[in-house]
C-alpha cells in the first residue's frame, strides 16, 4: 500500500476524525491500530517479523534498564566506600554486561530482518514499486536499534509499555520511507495527548499537498523517462548518460523528498512533529554540507551510532587521529551502502561517498588557505560555482543506483570523455517527436513544476526551522491540488488512438 | 474570520474549477467514437416511451424508432452502446427505470456470448458509463465490468481518467463544453451508405457452447427487474452475419424464453427480407438505414402480435408533436447523408458531425 | 577550564572561546573535526568520552558547555 491510493487517503480522513473526537487517551492506541493495519496490508511476514523485533527489543531494553537501576543504586549506596578507580572498574564491568545484552538484541534483530529479506527474495512475493519502498521495510530497524543503543547509553528512559514501543517503531506515516525518527525526539509528541491545533493541522495538510505535487507531477513523470533511458543503457552513453544522471537526480529528489513531505505532513496533522529529512540539498556547497541536507536522519543516524562510536573505540585509540577518522569514515559509508542493499552498486556508492569525503577532508586546509588568499572566493559567483561543483559530483556518485550495474556506470563515466556524442544528443531532440518516452509537453510540465519547486520558498524555510510568518494564500493550495489532479501522472493514460482503431 | 473566508472561497473556487476542468477534459464523443455520446442522449428525451430497446450495435443501428412510431404508433427509445455487455444492459435498464416505466423492453441477447469483461474492455466500459447519471446500480455494474487497471473512482470523477487529455484539447472540447449535439435519433444511429458483405470468417467449432455465468446472472437479473416493475420482457437477436450466432446458443435462448414465457424474435433467419448486399454499411455486421427500416417493418407487426402491452399510441397530441419533430430531424439527416453518398460514395464522420451540429 | 581554553585556541586560533556560542555564531566544527577535538581532550584530561554524548550538540555549543561535560565525565 502506498500513499498514492484513494483507500489510503480515505482511511486517513476517517482516522483524523476519530483521532480528534475519541477521548485523548485513545489517541496513541488508535495510531498503533492504524499502523498495524497499514503494515498488515503491506504483508503479514513483515508485520510478524517487526512485532517479534519489538517484543525482543522491549525485553532487552527492560533488562538493560533494570541493570542500570541496580548499578546506580549500588554506586549510590557504596559511594563513600569505593575509591574512584574501584567505582570505575565496577561501572565498566556493569557496562560490559549491558553491552552483551545490547549486542545480543541487535544481532537477533538483524538476523531476523536478513531472514525475512532472504525468504522474500526466494519467494519473490514482494513487488517493488520504487526503490524507496524497497529500502523502506528496514527503516524500522534503524529506529528500534537506535532506541536500544540509546537505552544502553542511558540517553533515554526505558519505555515500559511494549505497545508504546511498538507504536514508536511502526508509526505508519514514517514507516515506509522515513524520516528515521529518534526515540528521544518524537516519543513525547507521539505518545502524548494532543488537542486539535488547527494551525498545525493546516500546515500538515499543506505539506501533504506539497509532497503529492513533487511525487506525482515531477517524480512519476520523470520515472517514465528514466525507465526508458535505463532500458537501453548501451545506446544512451556519453551525453545521453549524463542527461540520464541529471534526470535521475531530479526524480530521486522529487520522489523521495515528496514522500517525506507527505510523511511529515501526516504526522503534523496528528499533532506530531517528526524530524526533517531534506533541506534544499542541491544548494550544498560541499559534500559535507550535502549530507547535512540530503536524507538527514540517515546521515545523523550513521554518524551517531556508527561513526562516533567507532572513532572513540578502544582498538583504534592507538592510531594517529587522522588515520582513525579515515578508517571510521570508510567503515561508516561502507555500512551505509550495504544497508541499502547487498549489491555492488550500493557498496560502490557508499565507498565513493567515503572516499570523496576523505579527500575533501584532507584538502580542507588547502581550501582554507586558498579562500583566505583570494577575495573572489567570497563572491556570489564563487558560491554558485561551489554549489554547481558539488551538484555535479553528487550526480555522478548517485548514478550508481540508476543501472544497478557498476562496470556499466564506470563505462558511462569514461564515455563522457571518449565518446560524448554531443551532436547525436542535440540532434535527438530535433529528430524525435517523443523524447525518451515523454512528449515535449510532458517535459515542459515537469520543467515548470521544477521551477515552482525552486521558486516557492515557504517549505524550504519551514524545513530549515524558521517557519515563515506569511503563509501562501488558500487559493495557492486550491491551484496546486487542481494541478496535481490534471498534471499528475496516475491512472490510465488517455489514448485517442486506442479508441480510433477499435472495431465495434 | 478573514482566514476562514479565504479558505471557503478557495474551496468554492476549487470545486468550480474541478468541475470545469472535468467538463473540458472529458471526451465529448462528438466525432469518432461518437457512440460514446449515446448514453447521455437518453436524458434529453421526453421519458415517455412504451418500448425501451436495449443492446449493442445490434440494436442501435438496426431498428428505426421513427418507422416504429409513424407506422405502428409505438414510442420507443434505443439504449445501446458498442459492445454493450449484458451487465451493461442491466445498468441501462435500471437507469431507465429511475426515469420512467416503459410497457415493454426489447433486449438483444447477443451479448450472452461474452462470458466476462474482456481485458481490453476499458473503452467500451467508458462509452457505456460516460454520460450515465450516477447511481448505485450504475456503480455496481461498473464494478462488474471494470478491467483490473480501472478504478471505480474514475467513474465518479471522470477527471481522474481523462486528466492526461490536457495535451489534446481541441476545439471540439470547447464547442461542446456545456451542451452536446445529438448523434442519434432516440438512440438510433443512422448510416445510409452501403458496404456490402464480403468475406465472412467460417464459424469456429467451440468445445463448449454454454454461456458465461456472469452473463447468465445478468440476464436473470434483468428478468427479475422487469417482473418487479411489471415490464414485459422480449428477447431479440439481430440479423448480423458476424460474429456467428451458433445454433446451440440459440437453442439455449429458445429454451430460456419458453421456460419464462418470454417472446423471442430471432431475425437471423430473415435472409429473404434482409439482403446483406444492400442492407449493411459495414459488411454484414450491422444494418444501414434501408436495412433498419426493413427490419423494423418486419419486427413491428410481430411485436404488436406477441407483446400485449404494446398498442398504437398515435393520436395522442403531445406524442404526435414530439415525434413529428424527431421525424423531421430524421429526414434531414437522411437527406444530408444521401447527398454526401452521391458525392463521395460513403458517409464519413464529417457528415455525422454535421448531423450532430444540425 | 584554562587547560581547555588553551587546547581550543591551539586547534582554532582565530576564535575567541571566551564568548563563542555555536547557537549564535554558527557551527564551528562538523563530525570529522569533532573526533579530532575529542581525541585531544581524552588525551589531555585522561577521561573517556562515551560516544553517546558526541551526537548531542548541546554539549558542544561553547567552551563552558564542553567544560561542564568534562567535569561530569571526570566524576563518573
Amino acid at each position: 500500500m502506498t500513499f498514492i491510493s484513494p483507500w489510503f487517503l480515505g482511511g486517513l480522513c476517517v482516522l483524523f476524525v476519530l483521532y480528534y473526537t475519541l477521548p485523548k487517551r485513545a489517541q496513541w492506541p488508535l495510531l498503533l491500530l492504524a499502523s498495524l493495519g497499514f503494515y498488515a496490508l503491506a504483508g503479514w511476514a513483515v508485520l510478524a517479523a517487526m512485532l517479534v523485533t519489538v517484543a525482543v527489543s522491549y525485553g532487552v531494553a527492560m533488562h538493560m534498564g533494570k541493570l542500570k537501576i541496580a548499578q546506580k543504586a549500588h554506586v549510590a549506596q557504596h559511594r563513600d566506600a569505593m575509591t574512584r578507580d574501584e567505582r570505575k572498574a565496577y561501572n565498566a564491568a556493569q557496562k560490559r554486561q549491558q553491552r552483551t545484552w545490547l549486542i545480543a538484541g541487535l544481532l537477533f534483530n538483524f538476523s531476523l530482518l536478513a531472514g525475512v529479506k532472504i525468504a522474500e527474495a526466494l519467494a519473490r512475493v514482494e513487488i517493488i514499486p520504487s526503490m524507496i519502498f524497497f529500502v523502506g521495510i528496514s527503516y524500522y530497524m534503524f529506529r528500534i536499534s537506535g532506541y536500544l543503543i540509546d537505552v544502553f547509553w542511558g540517553k533515554v528512559e526505558v519505555q515500559r509499555n511494549p505497545l508504546k514501543l511498538a507504536l514508536f517503531t511502526i508509526f505508519f506515516p514514517y514507516a515506509m520511507i522515513g524520516p528515521i525518527s529518534r526515540y528521544n525526539n518524537v516519543a513525547d509528541s507521539l505518545l502524548g495527548e494532543k488537542r486539535m491545533d488547527w494551525d498545525m493541522f493546516g500546515r500538515g495538510l499543506q505539506r501533504i499537498i506539497w509532497g503529492f505535487f513533487k511525487v506525482m507531477i515531477i517524480g512519476f513523470r520523470l520515472l517514465l523517462a528514466i525507465n526508458h533511458l535505463r532500458a537501453y543503457p548501451g545506446e544512451y552513453s556519453g551525453m545521453f548518460a549524463f542527461f540520464t544522471m541529471l534526470v535521475w537526480g531530479a526524480y530521486l529528489y522529487a520522489d523521495f523528498s515528496g514522500a517525506i513531505d507527505i510523511s511529515i505532513g501526516i504526522a503534523m496533522c496528528f499533532g506530531i512533529r517528526v524530524e526533517e529529512n531534506f533541506v534544499s540539498p542541491f544548494r550544498a556547497r560541499d559534500i559535507f554540507d550535502y549530507w547535512r541536507r540530503w536524507h538527514i536522519t540517515m546521515g545523523t543516524w550513521f554518524r551517531d551510532y556508527v561513526f562516533y562510536p567507532m572513532s572513540v573505540a578502544k582498538p583504534l585509540q592507538k592510531l594517529p587521529t587522522r588515520l582513525k577518522i579515515h578508517i571510521a569514515t570508510l567503515v561508516t559509508w561502507f555500512t551505509t551502502g550495504i544497508w541499502h542493499g547487498v549489491a555492488w552498486n550500493f557498496i560502490v556508492w557508499g565507498l565513493a561517498n567515503g572516499v570523496v569525503i576523505m579527500i575533501s577532508q584532507e584538502l580542507k586546509p588547502l581550501y582554507a588557505k586558498f579562500n583566505a588568499k583570494f577575495s573572489f572566493t567570497k563572491s556570489k559567483a564563487y558560491t554558485c560555482f561551489a554549489v554547481l561543483r558539488t551538484f555535479l559530483l553528487l550526480t555522478l556518485i548517485r548514478s550508481f543506483d540508476i543501472y544497478f550495474d557498476v562496470p556499466l556506470t564506470f563505462r558511462h563515466f569514461a564515455s563522457f570523455i571518449t565518446n560524448p556524442q554531443f551532436g547525436a544528443f542535440f540532434r535527438y531532440f530535433g529528430e524525435n517527436d517523443v523524447w525518451f518516452d515523454l512528449a515535449p509537453l510532458e517535459w515542459l510540465v515537469a520543467g515548470l513544476a521544477v521551477v515552482v519547486l525552486i521558486a516557492v520558498p515557504w517549505f524550504r524555510r519551514e524545513a530549515r526551522g524558521d517557519a515563515p510568518a506569511k503563509r501562501p494564500p488558500a487559493i495557492f493550495w486550491a491551484l496546486l491540488v487542481l494541478a496535481i489532479f490534471i498534471f499528475g501522472t496516475y491512472g490510465l493514460g488517455f489514448d485517442m488512438q486506442y479508441f480510433f482503431y477499435m472495431q465495434f | 474570520m478573514k482566514r476562514i473566508l479565504s479558505i471557503i472561497l478557495a474551496f468554492v473556487f476549487f470545486c468550480t474549477a474541478f468541475w470545469a476542468m472535468q467538463r473540458l477534459l472529458m471526451p465529448k464523443y462528438m466525432t469518432n467514437p461518437f457512440e460514446g455520446a449515446l448514453t447521455a442522449e437518453y436524458y434529453q428525451s421526453n421519458f415517455a416511451h412504451d418500448l425501451i430497446i436495449i443492446g449493442s450495435c445490434e440494436v442501435y443501428s438496426n431498428i428505426s424508432p421513427v418507422v416504429l412510431w409513424e407506422e405502428y404508433g409505438v414510442p420507443a427509445f434505443i439504449r445501446g452502446n458498442p459492445q454493450q455487455l449484458l451487465w451493461h444492459s442491466r445498468a441501462m435498464l435500471e437507469d431507465t427505470l429511475r426515469h420512467e416505466t416503459p410497457r415493454a423492453v426489447l433486449l438483444s441477447i447477443q451479448a450472452l456470448m461474452y462470458p466476462s469483461p474482456p481485458h481490453d474492455g476499458e473503452p467500451y466500459n467508458r462509452m457505456v458509463f460516460d454520460g450515465m447519471r450516477l447511481s448505485l446500480p450504475m456503480l455496481r455494474s461498473v464494478r462488474e465490468s471494470m478491467t483490473p487497471e480501472e478504478s471505480m473512482l474514475s467513474y465518479v470523477f471522470p477527471l481522474l481518467r481523462f486528466h492526461s487529455r490536457w495535451q489534446e484539447i481541441s476545439r471540439e472540447d470547447f464547442t461542446f463544453f456545456l451542451r452536446r449535439a445529438p448523434v442519434s435519433i432516440n438512440g438510433f444511429v443512422m448510416r445510409a451508405d452501403v458496404l456490402p458483405v464480403g468475406w465472412i470468417p467460417p464459424p469456429a467449432m467451440l468445445s463448449d457452447y454454454s454461456f458465461g455465468q456472469q452473463a447468465i446472472d445478468a440476464l436473470y437479473d434483468i428478468l427479475a427487474i422487469t417482473q418487479e416493475h411489471g415490464v414485459e420482457l422480449i428477447l431479440f437477436k439481430a440479423p448480423s452475419l458476424m460474429p456467428h450466432w451458433h445454433d446451440e446458443w440459440d437453442a439455449w435462448v429458445v429454451d430460456f424464453a419458453a421456460r419464462h414465457n418470454l417472446p423471442y424474435f430471432n431475425a437471423i433467419t430473415m435472409t429473404d427480407t434482409i439482403d446483406h448486399q444492400y442492407h449493411t454499411f459495414n459488411g454484414g455486421l450491422n444494418l444501414n438505414l434501408a436495412g433498419a427500416e426493413r427490419l423494423t417493418r418486419y419486427l413491428a407487426p410481430w411485436l404488436m402480435d406477441n407483446a400485449p402491452s404494446l398498442s398504437d399510441r398515435r393520436g395522442d397530441p403531445a406524442l404526435d408533436a414530439h415525434w413529428q419533430q424527431l421525424a423531421t430531424q430524421y429526414r434531414a439527416w437522411q437527406a444530408a447523408q444521401e447527398a454526401e453518398i452521391a458525392e463521395t460514395g460513403r458517409v464519413y464522420y464529417s457528415i455525422l458531425l454535421r448531423n450532430a451540429l444540425s | 577550564m584554562e587547560k581547555l581554553l588553551e587546547l581550543l585556541n591551539e586547534l582554532y586560533p582565530d576564535v575567541d572561546f571566551a564568548t563563542y556560542d555555536a547557537r549564535r555564531d554558527g557551527p564551528l566544527i562538523q563530525s570529522l573535526e569533532m573526533v579530532e577535538l575529542i581525541t585531544e581532550i581524552e588525551q589531555r584530561f585522561d577521561i573517556e568520552f562515551p560516544p553517546s554524548v558526541m551526537g548531542d550538540p548541546e554539549h558542544f555549543y561553547s567552551a563552558a558547555a564542553i567544560w561542564a561535560l568534562i567535569e561530569r565525565l571526570e566524576d563518573e
